[in-house]
């Protein structure tokens, strides 16, 4: 009974403090009571204990894991390669765009890249990492809608037909969405927006040929 | 840096507003979309895009749940049908007519869309930092769908969770205590405090209306003015029981269902009110007004209605005497069982307390 005592306080402790965990941080979304352990991974819709309502609830492994630490560079001892940015602390590994040794702490790894501090300041400014994306303006719709829509009331073509036109040569090739990367949409709105200049140009050169 | 290298996407079914309210006025729509180690959840405004990436080893848990939307939906469109139809059926004006048959029709359209749709939902997915709504799967059978395919691609990162290790030290006993204590509601993650609530006023309130149904369902059978007067008397100590009783249950861990006949109770005590009023005053006006000097003589009209006098007095009784059994009854068992769950919550903080002391 002795002997197992540490393991099993450690088991109970753990079991406690994941139970805290459950309850603390899985809840329902309508009446944000928290729901135990034993209404994880259902196959079925089940009520909710406070208020009743159907919900389900698919949990994976990284719950159980929870936040992992941040990781510390290790201090350099000897003719060890140092890090580029904390030239005290053993460099682990090099970045993968300019090549500066990194520690594990300057180390920031994105989708299975290696990336010092300053290389993803500069991809995320500059719209290089695409997985930091967090907006992106659709010209290629701004455009085709401008050539579009005000062939309702023809006159406002006078005016959007240039601006699509501009819109499209201008940013023909900035990032468009991050999901489809056709540029049909472009060729449309420079198709329609050229037509529509083009009978603006006929129309005004008929116009004052007849004055 | 080939961080812009591309990320082949494959779109997941399901596409819905973002909205705050039952009707959204934003024209985001929101769609789901499956990358190699993580998924996009995209708000397209027509002009720009809004992008959250999940990635499959940061996702700890995806809820689901099911709400009322698409069958208020029904109701609501069900009603424009009827309206309708019946605006087509009856009007005169042949032009009208047409134009309220093409409504129909559009509604109807509407109506069956959103049957064939299913049942709606609203899913959220869970990580270490953040717990975000995922706007695209709002229909049931869609959700399903999707969180099939996404439990296969987090699994593939993240192995499988065993049930074991979500029960990780909890006895089958403490577990099997935990469930059963299930209906007790927790601290409330708002911040909110629940009390515990014992339930006496409720058990009080319960009490006095399973009694007044029946001594009520007596009068039905055998009337007497002293009765009628025990009895008025009851209803009025125990419409204050059921209003001390809702402002107690407010934020205490009492059990939904008996919140609800709670407030049942109080709309039962409402009409019967009304009814009570709309007898007294065709009880007033029968009985010649002009021969009742004092209030108690107004009382003794009253007093002395008896169900076998006519069939609306019957009727009224009858109600609240079948009313006051079914609430009364239902209040009291679902009180007793919360006993026993609090009980049985008791019992599992005790075995839970003691294994930490061990």
């Amino acid at each position: 009974m002795r002997k197992d005592g540490p393991s099993m306080t450690a088991s109970v402790t753990r079991g406690l403090l994941l139970k805290r965990r459950l309850m603390e941080e899985i809840s329902c979304t309508k009446c944000h009571t928290p729901i135990l352990a034993g209404y994880y991974n259902t196959p079925n819709l089940i009520p909710c204990p406070s208020c009743d309502v159907p919900i389900r609830i698919d949990v994976f492994p990284a719950f159980s894991r929870g936040v992992q630490p941040g990781k510390e560079g290790e201090a350099l001892i000897d003719d060890q390669a140092s890090c580029f940015y904390h030239p005290q602390k053993k460099a682990v590994i090099p970045c993968d765009h300019c090549g500066r040794f990194l520690c594990a702490l300057c180390d920031v790894e994105l989708s299975g890249k290696h990336l010092c501090p300053a290389c993803l300041e500069t991809g995320k400014k500059k719209g290089r990492i695409v997985n930091l994306d967090r907006h992106r303006v659709l010209y290629d719709n701004v455009a085709l809608r401008l050539a579009l829509f005000p062939m309702i009331t023809i006159w406002f073509t006078l005016v959007t037909a240039p601006i699509s036109l501009y819109l499209a040569i201008r940013h023909w090739k900035s990032p468009t969405s991050l999901v489809r990367r056709t540029k049909v949409r472009f060729i449309f709105a420079v198709a329609l927006a050229g037509l529509q200049i083009l009978a603006w140009t006929a129309w005004i050169v008929y116009w004052v040929s007849r004055r | 840096m080939d961080g812009r290298a591309e990320t082949r996407y494959k779109r997941l079914p399901g596409r819905g507003p973002r909205r705050g309210g039952f009707i959204t006025a934003s024209f985001s729509r929101c769609s789901l979309y499956l990358g190699d180690d993580h998924i996009l959840a995209v708000d397209n405004n027509g002009f720009s895009e809004d992008y959250k990436h999940f990635y499959f080893s940061d996702i700890q848990a995806i809820i689901t749940r099911k709400t009322g939307r698409g069958a208020t939906w029904s109701i609501v469109l069900a009603l424009m049908i009827a309206c309708s139809l019946t605006g087509a059926l009856f009007l005169k004006v042949e032009s009208f007519r047409i134009l309220f048959w093409i409504l129909s029709g559009t509604f109807l359209g509407f109506l069956l869309v959103n049957i064939f749709k299913g049942p709606t939902c609203v899913c959220h997915v869970m990580t270490a930092v953040q717990e975000d709504q995922l706007p695209s799967l709002n229909r049931l059978r869609v959700a399903r769908k999707v969180i099939e395919t996404l439990r296969l691609a987090i699994e593939r990162v993240q192995g499988k969770l065993g049930p074991e290790e979500v029960n990780i030290g909890q006895s089958e006993g403490t577990l099997h205590a935990i469930r059963t204590a299930h209906p007790l509601r927790q601290p409330n993650a708002r911040g909110h405090e629940i009390r515990h609530e014992a339930g006496t006023v409720h058990r009080m309130a319960f009490g006095l209306i399973l009694l007044d149904g029946i001594l009520t369902g007596i009068l039905l059978l055998y009337h007497t003015a002293t009765l009628t007067g025990v009895s008025c008397v009851l209803t009025l100590i125990y419409s204050i029981l059921v209003i001390i009783a809702l402002v107690r249950q407010h934020e205490s861990d009492l059990p939904v269902t008996v919140r609800r006949i709670a407030w049942a109770s109080l709309g039962f005590i409402c009409v019967s009110y009304l009814l009570s009023c709309v007898l007294m005053v065709t009880a007033l006006i029968a009985g010649r007004p002009e021969k009742m000097v004092t209030q108690w003589d107004m009382y003794r009209v009253v007093l002395d209605l008896s169900p076998q006098d006519s069939r609306l007095v019957m009727g009224v009784y009858a109600f609240a005497a079948a009313c006051s059994l079914v609430l009364g009854t239902l209040g009291l068992v679902r009180m007793m069982r919360h006993r026993d769950d609090s009980a049985n919550a008791f019992r599992v903080d005790q075995m839970l307390g003691g294994k930490a002391r061990a």
